[in-house]
């Protein structure tokens, strides 16, 4: 059902001066008497309602952020506790890692050290050691060129595996036998080796065609 | 859970409670317009005096239990025996407070009840700052019509009077009479509170027309008030019947209109529903 009067009509009934309500409303059950105003107590109820829940509302979101905040502060404290107690393992740490540099240096320094010992003692002993049982060493000359190695053995086969034996092991070096002679009673022979560093061998010539 | 404010965007309902019917309007605001969404009229059986409450508020729970609104705000009606209206003027410089204890001496000598039995109640008048309307109901029947309203599960939050409710219904009528009733009443709108006179119950149809035209003349002389426009409320075989009477006396004789309604049996619970509808207007 739609049936009824414009408010435009009432609203010009109104500025004509010919609105006019009153309220009969016993004011001691339906209304509240502030400040010598006449509220409608279910208005004033309703805001009231309102105003709490909006409280309400307000409180528990502080609530959340101030239980945010509590457990935030909590872990920062808890971090800043941990970063403290890790202090003095941080120190050990250092100076744990500056013992390992200073020992990886000593390290180094030695590797350096041995790995630069003296060449020359290094290939006597090189040339010791490819000596077999029955050849001994009577002398190692040292030249620009290389070495003069002078020895004795008691048989000729013993002289070439003497030969064949510092080639083996001085890959550096072209050994090439010098001289042989035996003694007089015949049972011994003496020898010499030249041992010809590679970087002074002179170039190999071309074959010719 | 209900919202607070959620229930004060519609308008209260408008009550009447009658003797011999209960009418319940929701009204709505649609397109600028007051509109009725929902109306129940109930008749109420003839019962004696000692029962008139519980069979009002049979009906009026009826008559509720018909709509489908929810709304329970309600504007009702003081009897027309039971409430007078003047016009209280301000003196100057006179605050709220002393207008309040002015009202209550004013009250009485109007009122025909003590004050311990009365409500005064003074509300504003539209365009007049120094002028205000002085109500004067019984306290008793005010509280009776709250607690029937009550029982119904209601919540009063006007009382408002027949003739200020008319009003607001035929604003540009000069006089309206109510024969909806066995008891008719004949509002002049002279001065900016209107002023009614009160017939016998049950008159016949020419005998109200009668008292009717005498009041009217009475009215143009005490009041000095020239009544053109004469709107009537009441069934339609009896505006029939009492049109003609009235109209030739020179009165501009019409019934009482609500959009395509002619005097519906809800008019005087639509003039209460407007109760709310001044103070948006207004602004």
């Amino acid at each position: 059902m739609v049936a009824g009067l414009r408010i435009s009509d009432v609203g010009r009934a109104f500025a004509e001066r010919r609105m006019i309500r009153a309220n009969l409303l016993p004011a001691s059950r339906d209304a509240l008497v502030l400040f010598g105003a006449n509220l409608d107590r279910r208005l004033v109820r309703d805001a009231a309602g309102g105003l709490v829940l909006l409280c309400l509302v307000s409180a528990g979101t502080y609530g959340i952020q101030e239980i945010r905040l509590t457990s935030l502060r909590r872990d920062a404290e808890r971090l800043e506790q941990t970063v403290a107690s890790n202090a003095t393992r941080r120190r050990e740490v250092a100076a744990t890692a500056a013992d390992v540099a200073r020992l990886e240096q000593l390290r180094r320094e030695a590797e350096l050290r041995r790995r630069s010992g003296n060449a020359v003692a290094a290939t006597l002993i090189a040339i010791g050691n490819a000596v077999p049982l029955r050849v001994w060493l009577d002398g190692i000359d040292r030249s620009a060129n290389g070495y003069l190695v002078t020895g004795a053995a008691t048989s000729l086969d013993d002289v070439g595996q003497t030969l064949v034996a510092i080639e083996r092991s001085m890959p550096g070096y072209a050994p090439s036998l010098g001289s042989v002679s035996r003694e007089e009673n015949g049972s011994v022979l003496h020898f010499s080796l030249q041992l010809q560093s590679a970087s002074a061998r002179p170039p190999a010539r071309a074959p010719q065609q | 859970m209900r919202f607070p404010f959620a229930n004060l965007q519609a308008l209260p309902l408008g009550i009447e409670l009658g003797a011999e019917r209960v009418a319940v309007v929701v009204p709505r605001r649609q397109d600028g317009g007051l509109t009725v969404a929902e109306s129940a009229v109930e008749v109420v059986p003839e019962t004696p005096d000692s029962a008139l409450d519980e069979a009002l508020g049979e009906a009026l729970r009826r008559a509720l239990d018909s709509l489908r609104s929810s709304t329970r705000r309600c504007v009702l009606a003081a009897p027309w025996t039971e409430a007078v209206s003047r016009q209280f003027k301000l003196p100057p410089g006179m605050a709220r407070r002393e207008a309040s204890r002015a009202a209550e001496l004013e009250a009485d000598v109007v009122a025909p009840w003590p004050s311990s039995e009365r409500v005064v109640a003074l509300d504003p008048i539209p365009g007049r700052k120094r002028e205000l309307l002085l109500s004067i109901g019984r306290a008793a029947t005010l509280e009776r019509l709250v607690t029937i309203a009550k029982s119904a599960r209601l919540e009063p939050v006007a009382i408002d009077t027949p003739a200020c409710a008319w009003r607001r219904l035929a604003p540009h009528a000069d006089a309206l009479l109510d024969a909806g009733a066995s008891r008719a009443a004949l509002i002049v709108f002279a001065g900016p509170v209107p002023s009614f006179q009160l017939f016998a119950p049950r008159l016949v149809d020419e005998r109200l027309a009668a008292q009717a035209r005498l009041g009217l003349i009475e009215a143009r002389r005490d009041a000095d008030v020239d009544v053109h426009r004469l709107v009537v409320f009441a069934t339609p075989e009896r505006y029939d019947a009492l049109a003609p009477l009235l109209a030739g006396e020179g009165y501009a004789v019409e019934p009482v209109r609500i959009g395509e309604f002619e005097a519906p049996p809800w008019s005087l619970a639509f003039a209460l529903a407007t109760w709310a509808a001044p103070s948006r207007s207004a602004a």
